[in-house]
């Protein structure tokens, strides 16, 4: 999925998330967190040029991927074996090309929250403010991270196009990195 | 895990759902899958098809053998589940239109593997299924 979407995924999450008390209400909290934090990392991914960002959805079958369908008709999505396409979770799958040391530092951040999923979501282990910290600053400096990494890749784009432009004669259209929301790929 | 906690788990996610209107499908569509994985998980042990340390933790990872098990006891909440989870790729990970339906659906879904769940009763006389190799 493009960069746009997903950093408008982490915005609903976060809108959600922010809804939620930590602690009573921690299995939704910590949730929004983890996929908002991995919406993140797609992004970042994306923007690295390491993952490809068209309109392929993870499925929960690892490699296996919803693609070639209209926005508008839920049906004609169908699946697909992929590889370096959108992650449902780090690691998971892992991709071709070495992390940069930034999307590096990313993982690491998420790895923590992922490491609470199975003892506290779907395991017995009782919920500390501690837990709620880690969490939420492992979140945060996962996100935090990736829109470094987005907004870096944003700014060589831009310089690219530039120098571009003075080499050749006729200017470049734009500068931005527009949404591809809803382009087919083969 | 034990039916008494699964249902714990699922009956506090719901609560927290409470927060969400089918405008923020993600959350709702989540929670969905969250909440009804947990009942779901409820009817397999109260039925005595898998034993509480034998967690099912996504409807995708439910091997042929159990499927054609579970199919025979609970194929509405099985085929609920599988929708939930069908969803997610679609509305949660990717950005086909419509989230809203999809999250009413889900509710629906999660209503139907709940009722599964608290209809479920032991198999085999009390003694459940015999183990999977």
């Amino acid at each position: 999925m493009d960069i746009a979407s997903h950093l408008e995924k982490v915005e609903r999450f976060e809108r959600a998330r922010a809804k939620l008390d930590p602690i009573t209400e921690f299995e939704m909290w910590y949730w929004m967190s983890l996929s908002g934090g991995t919406s993140a990392v797609n992004a970042a991914l994306h923007a690295s040029k390491l993952t490809d960002d068209g309109d392929y959805f993870c499925t929960q079958s690892v490699d296996v991927y919803m693609q070639g369908g209209k926005h508008g008709s839920p049906d004609s999505w169908k699946p697909k074996f992929m590889w370096d396409v959108d992650l449902i979770h780090i690691h998971m799958p892992e991709i071709s090309k070495p992390l940069t040391p930034e999307m590096k530092k990313a993982y690491a951040a998420m790895q923590v929250l992922e490491d609470v999923r199975d003892p506290c979501v779907r395991g017995r282990k009782t919920i500390t403010k501690k837990i709620v910290r880690d969490v939420e600053a492992a979140y945060t400096t996962a996100v935090t991270l990736c829109q470094e990494v987005i907004d870096k890749a944003g700014t060589e784009q831009k310089k690219s196009v530039v120098k571009s432009s003075r080499r050749h004669s006729s200017p470049r259209k734009t500068t931005a990195r527009k949404s591809t929301s809803g382009r087919k790929r083969k | 895990m034990t039916p008494e906690f699964h249902r714990e788990k699922a009956k506090k996610i719901t609560r927290a759902m409470r927060h969400f209107t089918t405008r923020e499908y993600e959350a709702v569509i989540e929670g969905c899958m969250l909440a009804g994985t947990h009942w779901f998980n409820v009817a397999l042990h109260k039925y005595g098809v898998n034993p509480p340390e034998k967690d099912v933790l996504h409807a995708e990872y439910v091997n042929p053998g159990d499927r054609t098990r579970i199919n025979l006891l609970i194929p509405q909440a099985l085929a609920a589940l599988d929708e939930i989870e069908a969803f997610r790729s679609l509305y949660v990970r990717g950005n086909v239109k419509n989230g809203g339906r999809a999250a009413r659906r889900a509710l629906k879904n999660l209503d139907v593997i709940k009722k599964a769940a608290q209809g479920a009763r032991m198999i085999n006389k009390g003694k459940g299924a015999s183990p999977m190799p």
